[in-house]
């Protein structure tokens, strides 16, 4: 099939596509849509670590969906099951002692702002706009673990409330408040420093 | 003027994310266009939800290649390496490329204690045509092999169980070609299966099939090689499966199939677990050691056997063993016992009668929901089965069918006894029951006091027993009334023995009793140094035996009640004693069977099993004398006190008929054990 044909078709067709019979081409194609997101995800979610850890475990997680593509008896619950299986590997490799978890108190950690090489920005590249950045991201990383990964889910990764109740399993319900309560903090203090 | 209400910013941040209700939202948007201040709340609301959302994503590199590749890496380590099959067709061909093995790996703990055994393998259970080292095998010919023998073992419509120093049992299915040496098999063709119970880890028993290794760590396993299908499984423990220098390991219930070059894992069917109850049912032969003979006179080991007057060349002395600094010889030929040995008049030549062993065979087993508490009665084709769970069964043995069980609230502690079509039995649960003997109908029960453990005599519509706390009753069988009973300061534990009119029952206070049924007074007494517990007398020849704590057995004038003999044995008695082919047998608490002349009280044969005997030793096809011990051993001794044989099996209770054997297991079977089926 040709790549073009490819770019077109929706996840769900892809994922039927490669479980009919298992094509590389196809793989390539869910991979190039979703690498990106998850590894923003994943860097959110285990904030301090470092890029080529997260580069190890975005392949590790990829190795595991295609091996595990064709339990997925739903192709359309495509997204939400890799973004679980993303969530539950960076759980996993928390849980593992392979990669430390470093306490909110860590003022060092800055990794999200700092580390972070601004590829492709699509807002304008001046001084205001990257202050409110900052500010931004180092107000998330103030947040508990939970709000901070749902508010990453919700707005980064543009996921709705149902997906992200999918994927964590926190009711959705939960989910509204956290979201609400976290985005309000960071608003009041982009508003506390005149931003807005 | 009415002050504005204002929203707060998490009503605001609903109306934004579309988080509330139709009307509510109409309310919210009517007031932004009134209220500066909320307006510009959800204007800031947005900006930072733009700022969050608008966050720059970063792009990785692609590693789709790396990941292709790993995927394939890790898959391939599942399997083996068909590049060496390409490359090697030959060794390939010479198995067929389509080959089936499946091996059955059952691992049972076990239902069996497996001895430790002599070095022998046995053969046993062989139905159909067996070839052995090219040569057709007879059970009745060809009964064992060393172990360090070599053999090719095929199968041709039959199958048959070889067991190994107790530690291996293998089963051999059909149309089966194995060849067999100590810790290493290659199954060319065919099913086995096959249970180890101890492996050497330094030795781990090896089986070649095909291309395929396999290595037992202690398991039960099965391998089968039919057509073209390689299949090893196991349901516990561990095994080691090598193919191509990659070693997989088998976890337990799963098994592994090679299938047109292709590996295969699954899970082991319940099917195949039903084979292995097979090998549960056979019972381990043990090599027997004599450690005691009888006494013969000095003869180099060379010396020559006559049978029939005729010297005999093709069974020589197997070993000699020192008895005693004596120079006696022991006589083994294995696979054979001396049953008579004879003189001639310079004591140097003798004549042996050497008989066969031969392995006990299950006749038929049946699954019972209990293990029993006493020794079961067989009636004719029934069997009435005293369980632990206090309900009496009547089991029809031609049917294998639970006729009816009768419930009581504790443990049956004796044997039920039969007169008249009513049955007879205690419970712990204090009470005498008298139940229909066809529809368990109950006739009578009585209460009877404290537990009681004696075994009732039943003579002229009568039941005589005694209790623990000393009570000795007379009952009416026919309604149960009692119609006397006498108290004893010490308990029984004992049961009675009826002989012209006269009860003769041991007490915890040392005495055996001889009490008059007609009038209850003590006709006499004789006192022994310790407590009587649980042997019953035996009376022959107006002499009454019976065996007491102080480890004597006595011998008394039944008339006068006294002392005629006594011998000293290395322990309590707890059995009774059996009259045997003019002596008197009897076991110790400690494990040695007695073989003591009647007439004499001279010691004829004594035999050492390897634990306590806590059981009465059985008459067993009026040949032999049946015993069992406390680690499940049982031994057949004959009348020269030599074993015949023995196996293990782990039973609670066991009685004999003509050459059978009933035994009701602990894994709550009932079995039935046959010897010599000519």
């Amino acid at each position: 099939m040709i790549e073009k044909e490819l770019k077109q078709l929706s996840d769900t067709e892809l994922v039927q596509l490669f479980q009919g019979e298992k094509q590389d081409m196809v793989f390539e194609e869910l991979y190039v849509r979703y690498k990106d997101m998850i590894f923003n995800y994943i860097k959110r979610f285990l904030y301090n670590l470092p890029d080529d850890l997260a580069l190890d475990l975005v392949s590790e997680i990829f190795i595991k969906a295609y091996q595990k593509i064709a339990t997925l008896k739903n192709p359309h619950a495509f997204k939400m099951w890799l973004y679980r299986m993303a969530r539950n590997m960076s759980i996993n490799y928390i849980a593992s002692n392979k990669f430390p978890y470093v306490s909110l108190d860590n003022k060092n950690n800055n990794l999200m702002t700092n580390n972070i090489k601004d590829e492709r920005i699509n807002i304008e590249d001046s001084v205001f706009h990257e202050q409110i950045r900052t500010l931004v991201f180092s107000e998330l990383e103030k947040l508990d673990g939970k709000t901070r990964e749902i508010i990453v889910l919700k707005f980064l990764n543009q996921l709705t409330y149902e997906e992200i109740n999918h994927i964590t399993h926190i009711p959705l319900r939960t989910l509204k408040d956290k979201v609400k309560k976290g985005f309000c903090k960071i608003n009041e203090k982009l508003k506390n420093m005149g931003y807005i | 003027m009415k002050p504005i209400k204002h929203y707060h910013q998490n009503e605001l941040f609903d109306y934004i994310n579309d988080l509330v209700d139709k009307k509510k939202k109409i309310t919210i948007k009517n007031h932004l266009k009134r209220c500066k201040l909320c307006k510009d709340q959800v204007k800031n609301l947005l900006k930072t939800t733009m700022v969050i959302s608008n966050t720059p994503i970063k792009e990785i590199p692609n590693r789709i290649n790396y990941i292709l590749q790993e995927v394939k890496k890790r898959e391939k380590g599942k399997e083996f390496n068909w590049e060496w099959i390409k490359d090697t067709g030959t060794l390939f061909k010479r198995f067929k490329i389509q080959i089936a093995l499946a091996v059955s790996i059952l691992l049972c703990v076990g239902i069996f204690l497996i001895p430790r055994t002599g070095n022998k393998i046995y053969f046993t259970k062989v139905a159909g045509k067996v070839n052995v080292n090219q040569q057709p095998f007879h059970l009745e010919n060809h009964y064992q092999f060393n172990l360090n023998e070599k053999l090719n073992i095929q199968t041709l419509q039959g199958s048959c169980i070889v067991q190994v120093k107790g530690e291996k049992l293998i089963l051999i299915g059909k149309n089966t070609k194995l060849y067999y040496t100590n810790n290493f098999m290659r199954l060319h063709e065919g099913e086995i299966i096959c249970s180890v119970n101890k492996m050497n880890p330094r030795k781990p028993l090896i089986i070649e099939v095909g291309p395929v290794h396999l290595k037992v760590i202690g398991t039960k396993f099965f391998a089968e090689k039919k057509l073209n299908v390689i299949k090893m499984g196991m349901e516990e423990g561990k095994i080691e499966v090598t193919y191509k220098e990659k070693t997989h390991t088998i976890k337990p219930q799963e098994f592994f199939m090679l299938k047109n070059r292709e590996i295969h894992f699954g899970k082991i069917t319940s099917e195949k677990a039903e084979l292995f109850n097979i090998l549960n049912e056979v019972p381990f032969i043990k090599n027997i050691k004599v450690k005691k003979f009888i006494h013969i006179q000095t003869i180099p080991p060379q010396g020559q056997l006559y049978q029939d007057e005729k010297p005999i060349d093709d069974l020589p002395i197997y070993s000699a063993i020192p008895f005693r600094k004596n120079k006696v010889y022991t006589i083994v030929k294995e696979g054979y016992i001396p049953q008579e040995i004879n003189f001639n008049n310079q004591n140097k030549i003798f004549e042996v009668i050497l008989e066969r062993q031969r392995a006990p065979e299950i006749l038929w087993n049946f699954n019972l929901k209990t293990t029993t508490s006493s020794k079961p009665l067989l009636v004719k084709n029934f069997l009435i089965i005293p369980g632990l769970n206090g309900i009496v069964y009547k089991f029809d043995i031609n049917n294998k069918k639970i006729i009816w069980s009768f419930k009581t609230k504790n443990r049956i502690n004796i044997t039920p006894f039969l007169n008249n079509h009513i049955l007879y039995f205690s419970s712990n649960d204090d009470f005498l029951y008298a139940i229909n003997f066809h529809t368990a109908q109950l006739i009578w029960k009585k209460k009877i006091g404290t537990l009681s453990y004696s075994q009732p005599v039943l003579f002229k519509d009568k039941i005589y027993f005694a209790n623990t706390s000393g009570l000795f009753y007379c009952l009416n069988s026919i309604n149960g009334k009692t119609i006397w009973s006498k108290k004893f300061v010490k308990g029984f534990f004992s049961s009675p023995l009826l002989y012209k009119n006269n009860l003769y029952i041991g007490n915890l206070d040392g005495y055996l009793y001889a009490i008059n049924i007609n009038n209850q007074k003590i006709v006499w007494k004789y006192k022994s140094l310790r407590r009587i517990v649980s042997s019953t007398p035996l009376i022959i020849n107006n002499t009454l035996f019976f065996g007491s704590n102080d480890k004597y057995l006595y011998a008394i004038n039944i008339a006068s009640g006294k002392l005629k003999w006594k011998y000293k044995t290395d322990s309590p008695l707890f059995t009774s004693p059996l009259s045997f082919n003019k002596n008197i047998i009897i076991a110790s608490e400690k494990g040695c069977v007695y073989a003591i002349e009647l007439d004499t009280g001279k010691l004829k044969w004594s035999f050492y099993l390897k634990g306590q005997i806590l059981s009465d030793p059985l008459l067993f096809n009026n040949q032999y004398i049946l015993v069992h011990d406390k680690k499940n051993n049982f031994y057949l001794i004959n009348h020269l006190g030599i074993p015949y044989f023995n196996f293990v099996y782990p039973v609670t209770s066991y009685i004999t008929h003509d050459n059978e054997i009933i035994v009701s297991g602990k894994n709550y079977k009932i079995l039935n054990f046959i010897f010599d089926r000519d």
